[in-house]
């Protein structure tokens, strides 16, 4: 009976081996040979599982690679479980895992945890958001300059929004307006439709969104922009009257809300040049630009290198505006 | 094995009930009042701590209460069996990072049905075909869920 | 009238034989999946989702319609069989349920009384949406969080009708309840609470494996006890077949009323923003406390069944008014609806009428077509579903252990969700052993953050002030009055019974 057991461990450790000894040699100039694990810390079905299978598409279609890509939803911790293991995820592994990492991740993980960017290669970042303030059909004011005037005689305003970045947005926008937070305050919602339900019913005086979930409401005249949260008014038909805090004598507000990628630290350097190469490429598809523009989203093209550079100085940003 | 698993044993659960809920109870009041404050007067509104710390409250009152009937109640009876359940599902969990949980379910669900149940063949494959089409069939074919494949098979093709 | 040309308009573009055998087919897995615990709706829907790709836009939404709809069906069966609820407001269906199938033995009427119910219920709420759709949607909006804080509160009191002989103990678990949901991040600060320093307490204690554990799981537990025991086997058995299962004109009277009752109240719940069918669920049993009941409710009373399973599904199809009229989903499942209509280019809003009259009718002609699939499906797997009781416990215990270990594993994807069960489970097996009934700290788990959240937006915006939360408008001011009459009653009553006034009436 033992030496059986001596035989099948025998056996098992010198496949094991032979196993780790085949990938070890494709790895100039890298391919990938196996599954390939992509995590996407949120439930399916949610923005950044659309993002991600949005590009795993735009990948396939074009024969950009044929590697079979799996999503893997680690949600666990609000994600926070997902986002530790793939920084902590060891060689073997690090080349076939990919991670969908955005602004709305980076935030509350640098906050609640002590998780940072470097503990990634970040590999891209492929689209951004901004945010509008809108008015409703029930709406006290008309048009940002009633609100500050409403402000100014003291009289308290009630913004709606969603959570992570709008919240980010909110802070700075009242730190740049001089107000408390007890007079121009802040009720978060699950999601932007939770705050457009409390517009449209009269429950608060204005609502944080940006323009994918806004915009079939303003094209009905149920919703109004009055003020773009971003260097420059947006181009769009519906939203470019819209003026931004600069025209009123303030600094303009943005928190760009960008989607990206990244790749666990361990990952080899032919690896990272593969994936954002392959990244790259799928955003130059047809079907990624559709997806932008289907969304409301800008396009935002970082690779590599620059996608690292830009992630690490926005977590420098945040950290510095919350304190920490 | 000739564990005598009838046997009864009578723990004061009616006592030690309540006096679990109250130690909840206090440790939650303890952080709702003492780090996350009551309410927030500069924003003028109610703090994370606010709607915790009322219940915890009200939880180490009532338990207090229900401490002081289940004194008057008789002791609750519990049997070694009842107990199998669990532990069962501890092995599984341990199991799985070895063999892998599809395996492990399906040696558990043998193991149970023939060795500790003793139950004929013909049950015990049923029984097996019923769970292989479940976890197999519908969760893992159709629904896709990746299940953990254990340390020997990753091992071997990690 | 001219909403009845549109619905009729609504059921020609249905009639073709692709949508029928697509709203036969989303119907039927819908079914399946919403009779797998741990998969739930809003799992089932996201994972049949990419199912849908394969058909041209209109049979895809059919498709998405009866798989969502027919989801609501399957939630109840493995509550009323298994004790294990399916879904959120199956834990209702499971009160009444799980006796009847038992300790009644009458298992097959359970399961046709709550599938008529949740036929009934729909259709009522169908009818409602068909007609009154965009205008509900518009009266859901003046509920906001001042308004359904009191809304809570008052659904939060009848939880007390449900804590049994010992109030006392009931009270203590829907305290403990409630201190449980509020684990993980928090949402309007922004900020985890009670993590105490665990990632994965960051993400909150999941309902689904809590609930499988608490009552799924414990069960298993119990039913060690049984296992030996062979008289309980024989009294069922004979019942198996469909026509065992059979309703008589005696049970049909009884469930009409609640159903009908339950049906109405539910569409409206469902209109409410982020109300939800379990909110509908659980008014709709609360409410049947008032009304007459053949058997005490929680005894195996067939009221009980339909009250909830009608509420249920009648606050599906009213949820469907916001959804499709505002672009506004109530709950997370509608969420992932919304994302698949708005994959085939339809966008839900405000204009969603308008611009596409033949997609809107569609979808919900698609609804009444499958709520009536969802009835006959299910009332052909009735006698096989039976087949599970006559297996003997035995046997049954470890498929139904690994059942909650797949199920809650499914859940979070890991290993948490089946340690959440697996502690939970034992827990609830400590309590019930203890005397102490688990349903109230369920639904407190479920009603509690709701109603911490919209009271604490309600605070802000009345900056801090009180009486303006309970006294914002006039929906307020009476939902304010109706919840000080429901905490006073038993006060008063109790007063008058002590000082002689009022009599002690014997109802048994």
């Amino acid at each position: 009976m033992k030496k059986f057991a001596a035989i099948v461990l025998a056996a098992l450790v010198a496949v094991a081996l032979f196993a780790n000894g085949s990938t070890e040699e494709a790895s100039s100039g890298f391919t990938p040979t196996k599954d390939v694990s992509w995590v996407c810390t949120s439930k399916p079905g949610g923005g950044s599982d659309i993002f991600t299978t949005q590009i795993k598409d735009a990948m396939k279609a074009n024969g950009i690679t044929n590697a079979n890509i799996v999503t893997d939803y680690i949600t666990d911790g609000s994600g926070e479980v997902g986002r530790l293991q793939v920084a902590t995820m060891n060689k073997a592994k690090a080349d076939y895992t990919l991670l969908t990492f955005n602004s709305g991740d980076l935030m509350p993980m640098v906050k609640n945890t002590d998780n940072r960017v470097e503990n990634f290669r970040p590999l891209a970042i492929m689209a951004v958001d901004k945010q509008l303030l809108f008015i409703g059909e029930q709406s006290k004011y008309s048009s940002w300059q009633e609100v500050m005037d409403a402000l100014k005689a003291g009289q308290k305003i009630v913004i709606a929004g969603s959570k992570g970045d709008d919240i980010e947005t909110y802070n700075k926008l009242i730190a740049e307006l001089g107000v408390s937070e007890a007079q121009l305050s802040y009720i978060a919602n699950d999601a932007t439709s939770g705050a457009i339900t409390s517009l449209l019913g009269g429950h608060v005086d204005l609502c944080m969104s940006k323009p994918a979930a806004a915009s079939q409401y303003v094209e009905a005249g149920k919703m109004k922009p009055i003020l773009a949260l971003s260097n420059n008014r947006f181009s769009s038909e519906l939203l470019k009257d819209a003026p931004t805090l600069s025209e009123f004598g303030y600094n303009n507000v943005e928190v760009p809300v960008w989607r990206g990628v990244s790749a666990p630290k361990a990952m080899s350097d032919e690896a990272y040049a593969f994936w954002a190469d392959c990244l790259k490429k799928a955003s130059e598809t047809a079907e990624f630009k559709a997806y932008l523009s289907k969304n409301g989203l800008e396009p935002m093209y970082l690779f590599g290198a620059e996608a690292e550079a830009y992630m690490l100085d926005y977590q420098k940003t945040y950290l510095a505006s919350i304190g920490k | 094995m000739k564990i005598d698993d009838k046997k009864t044993v009578k723990i004061p659960s009616k006592i030690l009930v309540p006096l679990i809920t109250m130690g909840i109870g206090i440790l939650f009041a303890v952080i709702s009042f003492g780090q996350y404050g009551f309410w927030d007067s500069t924003a003028m509104k109610p703090t994370k701590g606010f709607f915790p710390g009322i219940i915890s409250v009200g939880l180490i009152a009532l338990s207090v209460l229900a401490f002081i009937n289940g004194l008057k109640s008789p002791n609750a009876e519990f049997r070694l069996i009842n107990w199998y359940v669990p532990a069962a599902v501890l092995l599984i969990i341990g199991a799985t990072y070895i063999i892998g949980m599809i395996p492990s379910l399906l040696i558990f669900v043998f193991l149970w049905l023939k060795i500790y149940e003793k139950q004929s063949w013909t049950t015990t494959l049923i029984a097996l075909a019923i769970v292989a089409f479940i976890v197999i069939g519908c969760f893992r074919i159709w629904l896709d869920i990746q299940f953990p494949i254990g340390f020997i098979v990753e091992l071997i093709f990690g | 009238m001219e909403n009845f040309a549109l619905l009729f308009h609504g059921f020609q573009v249905v009639f073709t034989l692709q949508n029928i055998g697509a709203c036969l087919l989303g119907a039927l897995l819908g079914l399946i999946v919403g009779a797998m615990p741990g998969i739930g709706s809003l799992a089932g829907v996201a994972l049949l989702l990419p199912l849908t790709y394969k058909f041209n836009p209109t049979t895809a939404i059919v498709l998405l319609g009866a798989l969502y709809y027919s989801n609501m069906y399957g939630g109840s069966f493995s509550a009323i069989l298994l004790n294990i609820p399916g879904d959120s407001p199956a834990v209702m269906t499971a009160l009444d349920g799980y006796p009847m199938a038992t300790v009644k033995k009458r298992p097959g009427q359970a399961l046709f009384t709550a599938n008529l119910a949740s036929c009934i219920g729909g259709t009522i709420g169908m009818l409602i949406l068909a007609f009154l759709g965009p205008a509900l949607a518009d009266a859901g909006l003046h509920f906001g969080p001042a308004e359904m804080t009191i809304l809570l509160l008052v659904a939060m009191t009848s939880i007390g009708w449900l804590v049994g002989s010992n109030p006392t103990n009931g009270v203590v678990l829907t305290l403990l309840g409630i201190l449980v949901a509020s684990i993980g991040m928090d949402l309007q600060s922004g900020s985890p609470r009670f993590s105490f320093g665990n990632v994965y307490l960051l993400g909150g204690v999941k309902f689904i494996p809590f609930v499988i554990g608490t009552v799924g799981f414990a069960q298993v537990m119990k039913l060690m006890d049984e296992k030996d025991e062979k008289a309980k086997e024989s009294g069922i058995t004979e019942r198996l077949t469909i026509r065992g299962s059979m309703l008589g004109l005696h049970d049909v009277k009884r469930i009409l009323p609640p159903a009908i009752r339950s049906g109405v109240l539910g569409t409206f719940v469902g209109v409410l923003p982020g109300a939800g069918a379990t909110t509908g669920a659980f008014l709709g049993y609360a409410v049947q406390r008032a009304f007459k009941n053949e058997e005490p409710l929680g005894t195996g009373a067939m009221e009980g069944i339909a009250a909830c399973e009608a509420a249920n599904n009648a606050a599906a199809a009213g949820s469907f008014a916001p959804l499709l009229a505002l672009g506004i989903p109530g709950s997370g499942t509608g969420a992932v609806l919304l994302g698949g209509l708005m994959m085939w280019g339809l966008n839900p809003g405000p204009l969603l009428f308008q611009n596409e009259p033949d997609f809107a009718w569609g979808l919900i002609a698609s609804l009444f077509i499958a709520n009536i699939f969802a009835l006959l499906i299910a009332l052909g797997v009735i006698p096989m579903l039976l087949k599970i009781l006559a297996v003997p416990v035995k046997v049954l215990i470890p498929i139904i252990t690994v059942v909650c270990i797949v199920g809650s594993y499914s859940d979070t994807y890991s290993f948490y969700g089946v340690i959440i069960m697996l502690v939970s489970g034992v827990c609830g097996y400590l309590f019930e052993k203890s005397g102490y009934s688990t349903a109230p700290m369920l639904l407190s788990f479920v009603l509690a953050p709701l109603l911490e959240d919209n009271m604490r937006k309600a605070f802000v915006i009345s900056g801090g002030s009180t009486s303006k939360v309970f006294f914002n408008s006039a929906i307020s001011t009476v939902l304010t009055i109706v919840f000080c009459v429901l905490i006073l009653t038993p006060v008063v009553r109790a007063i008058l019974k002590k000082t002689g006034i009022l009599k002690d009436k014997k109802t048994k």
